[in-house]
């Protein structure tokens, strides 16, 4: 055989290379993003005053065409970590989506890898772009009761007939597990439908079963906030717990007005697998029902502005064994301005409030926040 | 004196005056294409073609005068609420990204090598291999 000279490898290589740089110049199927924000607060609380200026997460985006029925999509967010060092600059970096879609038909898609559980319109649509958000934070329901994240497997369709029906069948590691293993055989359940029934109109409901093993729960669930009862609580116990998620959305955005309304309703009840004498011993206590409503309503002023208002509640019950029980107010009206398709600021002003008799006292708070979004590509 | 208020009206809202331009496309769907199905094309709501072909949406780029007019025509929005439209069912994974191109020479060209391109032009002759048929 002979030996191909080295300059002659060097040319044939470097042509390869330039009729691959030339295939992609004329098939442009990738598409990277940037998604990242700023954000200015003032919080007024019992007297006290407090402001601070944030760096938010910054999320690299990436979709690509690998071939016409196949394509990629992942997020990589970088976020910064409070740091009290001296010149301290601390950032985690988490692969928050990262999946494979094959589509066979419009009626069939299936999806593997990483994903946001399509539970809700915020998790499927919004999740990090918060060049989307409607209002500056997430609605209570995202940090509280939905499991943000799952890795497993998806069945997808979408746009079907006149009311351009959608569905999506996910089965995955559950809320106890973690990215690289779920140590137990049960998986997470997610069903989810959605009609879309004019342009810019979607109404979805969903319903997703899951058990927390020991009432712990790892990188999907989202529920890593203050309102969960953790392993040195009172009140936490290390049962395991059959938890269920129902969710109503409605989003439209038609003519001057853009509206989003979600809701969850939450069932924790102890698991079968936990031991028959210690459910006797904790009474047998009934499903809990907890829910959260969130409200949104703006006003198109021009071409670049809206006027919006917000409100968001949560209330848990007295007895659940996973989250602590509130009851928690939050409204606010802000003013929202995009210099272009991607960047814009908002202006929001809140006041929470709440009921006091619960292991979360009621809030009794103001806060003003700017917030700067934006996406590059 | 109100035939100018009206044509000012009209200027005002670009929606108003979106009319659809022609289609092109490579080895579509058998048959013809009514308006409202080439709308939902445009929106990203149709992925295969009845031919297995995928389909691919392709655009002069955000900034031209022919995005806005396919914009008034299939969302009944500006151009800016037309990126913002594509950047969301981007990122919610449920379409892919449609090819931005700088001319409609550009877009006529990318169509003739791509099976299931879809495209509208609004200035230059649609070639007669790449016409789409409409009812």
């Amino acid at each position: 055989m002979t030996k191909m000279p080295s300059l002659r490898r060097f040319l044939v290589g470097l042509g390869l290379l330039a009729a691959a740089n030339l295939a992609r110049a004329q098939d442009p199927v990738t598409q990277f993003q940037m998604f990242g924000h700023f954000t200015a607060n003032v919080e007024l609380e019992n007297d006290e005053q407090f402001s601070e200026f944030s760096m938010g997460e910054h999320d690299f985006f990436v979709q690509s065409k690998v071939t016409p029925r196949i394509s990629f999509l992942s997020e990589t967010i970088v976020a910064p970590v409070a740091d009290d060092h001296h010149g301290g600059a601390d950032f985690r970096v988490s692969i928050e989506r990262a999946r494979l879609k094959y589509q066979y038909r419009e009626w069939l898609s299936v999806i593997v890898g990483k994903m946001h559980t399509p539970v809700n319109y915020w998790n499927d649509v919004y999740h990090h772009g918060r060049l989307f958000f409607p209002t500056i934070d997430r609605s209570r329901a995202f940090g509280s009761h939905v499991p943000i994240h799952t890795l497993g497997l998806r069945l997808q369709g979408q746009n079907i007939g006149k009311l351009k029906f959608g569905y999506d069948l996910v089965i995955g590691n559950g809320m106890s597990a973690n990215d690289i293993r779920d140590n137990n055989f049960q998986k997470s359940v997610t069903a989810a439908v959605h009609i879309k029934p004019e342009k810019q109109t979607r109404i979805s409901i969903s319903a997703y079963r899951d058990v927390l093993f020991e009432n712990k729960v790892g990188s999907h669930s989202g529920h890593a906030s203050s309102g969960h009862l953790t392993m040195g609580d009172e009140g936490w116990l290390p049962v395991d717990l059959d938890y269920e998620l129902y969710c109503f959305s409605l989003y439209r955005n038609k003519g001057k007005w853009e509206i989003l309304t979600e809701f969850t309703l939450n069932r924790t009840k102890l698991a079968s697998s936990n031991d028959a004498e210690l459910i006797a011993s904790l009474g047998n206590p009934d499903a809990t029902a907890n829910t959260t409503t969130y409200l949104y309503a703006g006003r198109k002023l021009g071409n670049r502005n809206s006027l919006y208002v917000l409100g968001d509640r949560i209330r848990t019950q007295t007895r659940d064994f996973h989250m602590k029980s509130n009851d928690l107010l939050k409204v606010g009206i802000g003013w929202q301005h995009e210099f272009s398709a991607l960047v814009k600021t908002q202006i929001q002003a809140e006041r929470y409030t709440g009921r006091d008799g619960f292991e979360i006292p009621a809030d009794d708070k103001w806060e003003l926040k700017v917030r700067l979004a934006y996406c590059l590509y | 004196m109100r035939c100018f208020i009206i044509l000012l009206a009209l200027g005002w809202n670009g929606a108003l005056f979106a009319q659809m331009g022609t289609p092109v496309g490579n080895d579509l769907d058998p048959g013809p294409l009514t308006e409202t199905e080439l709308k939902e094309i445009f929106l990203g709501n149709k992925s295969i073609w009845d031919n297995n072909n995928p389909v691919t949406v392709v655009l002069t780029s955000s900034d031209s005068e022919g995005f806005a007019k396919v914009a008034g025509w299939a969302l009944e929005a500006g151009a800016f609420e037309f990126q913002k439209h594509w950047l969301s069912i981007v990122f919610q994974g449920r379409a892919n990204a449609p090819v931005f191109l700088n001319s409609e020479e550009e877009v006529l060209a990318y169509i003739r090598g791509h099976k299931g391109a879809i495209g509208l032009l609004y200035t230059l002759p649609v070639p007669p291999e790449l016409t789409v048929e409409t009812p």
